[in-house]
């Protein structure tokens, strides 16, 4: 048999009842907000600050590939490869820019092949369509890393002068152009 | 009607959703009304509700066992030529199974809280029941409406995609299900206080009601939390066993308020105080026992642990930890008038202010924690900036805090309730503290030890010495009081203080473990070589040398192996065979380490790349005393099995005193 | 002849034997510790030492090429933070918002020694007062109560 008790009453309590009440409404608000959020985006440090120079090998051709040659117009660069799924996602959206690219001139759009080998990147290609600009060939991720890529594939925006503006992680779709491109003052 | 077992499995965990929601109906009832019919009813349908559970998991288990790839859950983590141990525990292996296997512990725990105290505590049955059958409801509707593992998939697949190779270890036979019982254990004890609160009377009785189930319930989770580190620590190839993960995160913080309610709750019981702490850290160890499964599942946070992210489910779980948080903080704010202290903290040296050290401590170490693991996410959500909190951070941070409570742990036991003079203090840990003060001048001699280390050595020193001398002294008083010979008081002691000295040996098994995390933490020695086959390293005194390189592999993996003569002094003792492997069907590779453990330490070998020339890179490491981490552990559970054996009081007020413990009374 | 034979001898000794003893690269030390501080962007909770992605590799050799050419820690930190921001630092930076992260220890551990000298003082002041009340309720006499300290 239990024995009971009877508590005497005590008021107050104000100093460990106020910050009990705050966590009771700041972690689930803080947790929802959270919940909204992609733990695995990371911001890009490039933007707002000048593209890095670069010369790497083309592709599918002689030469290098060398960024300066393109200064002075808006740029999209594309960082794509073979073994990533979602680029076919994006791949004729790329082929239209660079269409339009070839046609209007209002700005420039290269592709950096990134950790792939040659021969599939061409069957790539073969199969999905070829680009209408060309692609440098960044072997060991080196520029990819100097332009912080975590993953593919990602799209840089940058402006004529050579500003990064935006950094899409993800394949480009109509809603990423129209949101990003007139930030380098291209109609979208 | 039901044609498939799996339907059969389904049918199941849709009753107990019902049952859950009649259960808690009529316990409610039953306590406003006082209808012992109802609450009959009540407690048949928590029984009723582990039959259930018991039936979808078998069905599920049996899923996996007969490979049925028309369930969606077993094709998508099993596979035909998977071994049959990892089909087995493939079960809980992924979301939607781990948390049926969550489930079917709460109504374990349900039905056997309910059988064991029925009798006891009839006036708080109807709360307890209707607190268990709220969280079970939770959890049913979880699984029946956003995590069903009994889903079907049609056409049914030939073959399964296979377990995550990672996953297909024994660890998985053990780290989720030790780990879980842990966590839901801790839903008992939450019950009774919430019952407790509910009734207006915060006495006695759920504290000592539930001492032991607060007892096993830390014991598995201190074992689940181990058991994870020794996984990560021989599969993963680091060298270490944690890595300040978020999801690790998630399981230590319930562990430190576990720790200290565990401690806290002495002090109620024997002088009916703290009771306003108490209530509090039920709660909060309940509701972060809950966070961690929020964080996991969510991914609200990235974590090499977390299940695929759906914030969905982490919606669901945020608003099912934020009612639980509503009910438990907020009846602790309406009743704080009723949570009233009996008696006083009469000086500083005394059992109770030891003990709110300790509680006040390890609540800090807790806010640490959850500070660091959460404050990247305010800063997003502020200032959309992105930072950084990882293993580096908390190391030099909570390491100081740890020697501290190691510290504590050496003095607290011998300390006496209400109050101890100063001169007797120090001529009780004179020895303890003398001892500490010879190991931490050695390992000056020995070593560079920097001043947080030498703390650290001091601390486990005092602790370790201070626990062994108080079990010697309570047998040497138990055989100057019997007049019996040693092995004779030992038994006795054994059996008459159980728990006193259940406690001493799991704090001597702490002890244990503080030690092997201070000399395989910050005693480590590690390189990176490049060998060629003949060629010889030196690490931990060993002599290591390449003998060849060799490709292998079993029925779904395919292996190269480097095989590693090791000696000491030109005598050839023992090999080591570190290897990488490669699983086709799902694109993994992992390495598998080569260990070699001894008392010592643990000679640790990685494979790294080869160059195609016949160089291969490795990672050598010696791991000073890592072994006493996990021996250390079985001493832990040693004195908690002690512990627990002992028969809990009913909740009378006695206040006769406990038989002999072999402190002798102040 | 055995001349002859003798320089043969001396010049095959000379050469270097086919297996050595190694010990690790100088600089190891140095790239470990610098390693476990950036943390792999591509698998996000692992450090670049420890992770098995190709990203975290290039980026091992990066830090090895940046400590062959001379740079200090600081310059190092700076190399990668410049690339991916703060979030490639393990451990929060000294400025910018991260730094309270430091600062939240230290001022948890203060609050609990300020709570637990708070209650230790109010449990002394309610003992005193108890002990007062308790006495002046019992009969003592005024001679006792002189000699007892209160």
């Amino acid at each position: 048999m239990t024995i009971e008790v009877d508590m005497p009453r005590k008021k107050g309590g104000l100093e460990w009842k106020l910050p009990l009440l705050a966590a009771l409404v700041g972690l689930p608000l803080l947790l929802g907000i959270g919940l909204t959020r992609d733990p695995n985006r990371i911001p890009s440090a490039l933007v707002g600050k000048s593209m890095p120079a670069f010369e790497i090998p083309y592709l599918q051709r002689a030469g290098m590939l060398n960024s300066a040659e393109h200064a002075g117009k808006p740029m999209l660069l594309n960082f794509w490869a073979s073994w990533c799924t979602t680029c076919r996602v994006e791949h004729p959206k790329l082929v239209e820019l660079g269409v339009r690219s070839q046609l209007s001139d209002e700005f420039s759009i290269l592709g950096i092949n990134y950790r792939d080998d040659p021969a599939r990147a061409a069957g790539f290609l073969n199969r999905e369509g070829h680009f209408g600009y060309p692609s440098g060939y960044d072997e060991r991720g080196r520029l990819g890393i100097d332009f912080g890529v975590y993953g593919m594939p990602e799209t840089f925006f940058i402006d004529a002068d050579g500003v990064v503006q935006a950094r899409h992680a993800g394949p480009v779709t109509d809603k990423v152009l129209a949101k990003y491109l007139p930030l380098i003052g291209v109609d979208p | 009607m039901i044609e498939t077992s799996i339907e059969l499995g389904q049918f199941a965990v849709s009753l107990a959703l019902i049952l859950s929601v009649f259960g808690c109906f009529q316990a409610v009832l039953a306590a406003r009304s006082g209808a012992a019919s109802r609450l009959v009813s009540a407690r048949n349908a928590i029984f009723a509700n582990f039959v259930l559970a018991t039936i979808g998991c078998a069905v599920l288990i049996q899923a996996f066992v007969t490979s049925d790839f028309s369930v969606a859950y077993v094709a998508q983590n099993s596979n035909r030529d998977l071994p049959m141990l990892y089909k087995v525990t493939a079960m809980w292996g992924a979301h939607e199974g781990s948390l049926l296997l969550w489930l079917w512990y709460l109504t374990l725990f349900s039905a056997a809280a309910v059988w064991l105290h029925w009798r006891d505590y009839p006036k708080s049955m109807p709360w307890v029941i209707a607190t268990l059958a709220a969280i079970q409801l939770g959890f049913l509707a979880f699984v029946v409406f956003l995590s069903n593992p009994f889903l079907t998939l049609t056409p049914m697949p030939g073959n399964g995609r296979d377990l995550n190779p990672l996953l297909q270890d024994p660890g998985l036979a053990f780290h989720p299900p030790v780990l879980y019982l842990g966590y839901v254990g801790f839903a008992v004890p939450f019950a009774f206080a919430i019952a407790s609160l509910i009734r207006g009377q915060t006495g006695v009785e759920w504290v000592t009601v539930v001492r032991r189930w607060v007892l096993f319930a830390w014991t598995a989770l201190t074992s689940g939390i181990i058991c994870g580190g020794y996984w990560a620590y021989y599969e993963l190839g680091w060298g270490g066993y944690w890595a300040w993960d978020p999801v690790e995160n998630a399981s230590l913080m319930p562990w430190l308020t576990g720790t200290a309610l565990l401690h806290s709750m002495m002090v109620q019981d024997k002088r009916g105080m703290f009771r306003a702490w108490n209530v509090f850290l039920v709660v909060t160890t309940f509701l972060l026992t809950l966070l961690g499964t929020f964080l996991v599942r969510s991914g609200v946070l990235t974590s090499v642990h977390a299940f695929a992210v759906d914030p969905g489910r982490g919606a669901y779980m945020l608003g099912f930890m934020t009612v639980a948080m509503v009910v438990g903080y907020g009846l602790i704010i309406l009743r704080a008038d009723r949570l009233q202290d009996d008696g006083g903290i009469s000086s500083l040296l005394s059992r109770e202010a030891a003990i709110l050290g300790n509680t006040v401590l390890l609540l800090v170490v807790t806010a640490t924690v959850m500070a660091g693991t959460l404050f990247p996410l305010v800063v997003e959500v502020f200032s959309d900036a992105k930072i950084s909190i990882g293993a580096p951070y908390y190391n030099k941070v909570i390491v100081p805090i740890m020697v501290a409570l190691v510290f504590l742990l050496g003095l607290g036991p011998s300390v006496p309730w209400r109050q101890m003079s100063a001169k007797r203090f120090v001529g009780r840990f004179r020895l303890p503290l003398a001892f500490a003060g010879l190991t931490a001048v050695a390992a000056v001699l020995v070593s560079e030890a920097g001043i947080i280390t030498l703390a650290a050595i001091f601390a486990v020193g005092f602790a370790g010495f201070a626990s062994l001398a108080d079990i010697a002294s309570a047998i040497a008083a138990r055989r100057r009081v019997m007049e019996q010979g040693v092995l004779r008081a030992t038994g006795d002691v054994l059996t008459h203080s159980r728990q006193r000295i259940g406690a001493l040996i799991i704090h001597f098994g702490v002890v244990m473990i503080g030690a092997g995390m201070i000399a395989s933490g910050l005693f480590q020695t590690t390189q990176t070589v490049a060998m060629r086959i003949g060629d010889r390293a030196e690490a931990g005194g060993y002599t290591l040398t390449l003998r060849e390189l060799q490709d292998t592999g079993s029925a779904n993996y395919n292996a190269r192996v480097a095989r590693f003569s090791i000696s000491r002094d030109g005598e050839l003792l023992f090999e080591m065979a570190p290897e990488k492997r490669f699983y086709p069907v799902r694109e993994m590779a992992t390495t598998e380490i080569a260990i070699r453990s001894s008392l010592a330490g643990d000679l640790y070998m990685v494979m790294g790349d080869e160059d195609g020339q016949g160089t291969v890179v490795v990672r050598i490491f010696w791991n000073p005393l890592v072994n006493w981490i996990w021996l250390g552990w079985l001493v832990l559970l040693l004195g908690a099995l002690l512990s627990l054996s002992k028969p809990s009081r009913r909740a009378a007020r006695s206040r006769t005193p406990e038989p002999i413990e072999g402190v002798p009374a102040e | 002849m055995k001349r002859l034979m003798l320089i043969l001898a001396l010049i095959v000794m000379s050469f270097p034997a086919g297996a050595a003893s190694v010990s690790e690269d100088p600089t190891e030390p140095r790239v470990r510790d610098l390693a476990v501080l950036l943390r792999c962007p591509v698998c996000q909770s692992e450090n670049i030492l420890d992770s098995h992605s190709s990203t975290a590799r290039e980026m091992l050799v990066i830090l090895r090429e940046r400590i062959a050419e001379g740079m200090s820690d600081a310059e190092i930190f700076e190399f990668f933070r410049t690339r991916y921001g703060d979030y490639v630092l393990l451990s929060p930076p000294m400025t910018g918002p991260g730094r309270i992260v430091w600062l939240v220890p230290a001022g948890l551990v203060l609050l609990g020694l300020g709570v637990f000298m708070l209650i230790l003082a109010r449990h002394k002041r309610r003992a005193a007062r108890e002990l007062k009340d308790s006495v002046l309720m019992s009969p003592l006499d005024a001679s006792g109560l002189k000699g007892m300290e209160l």
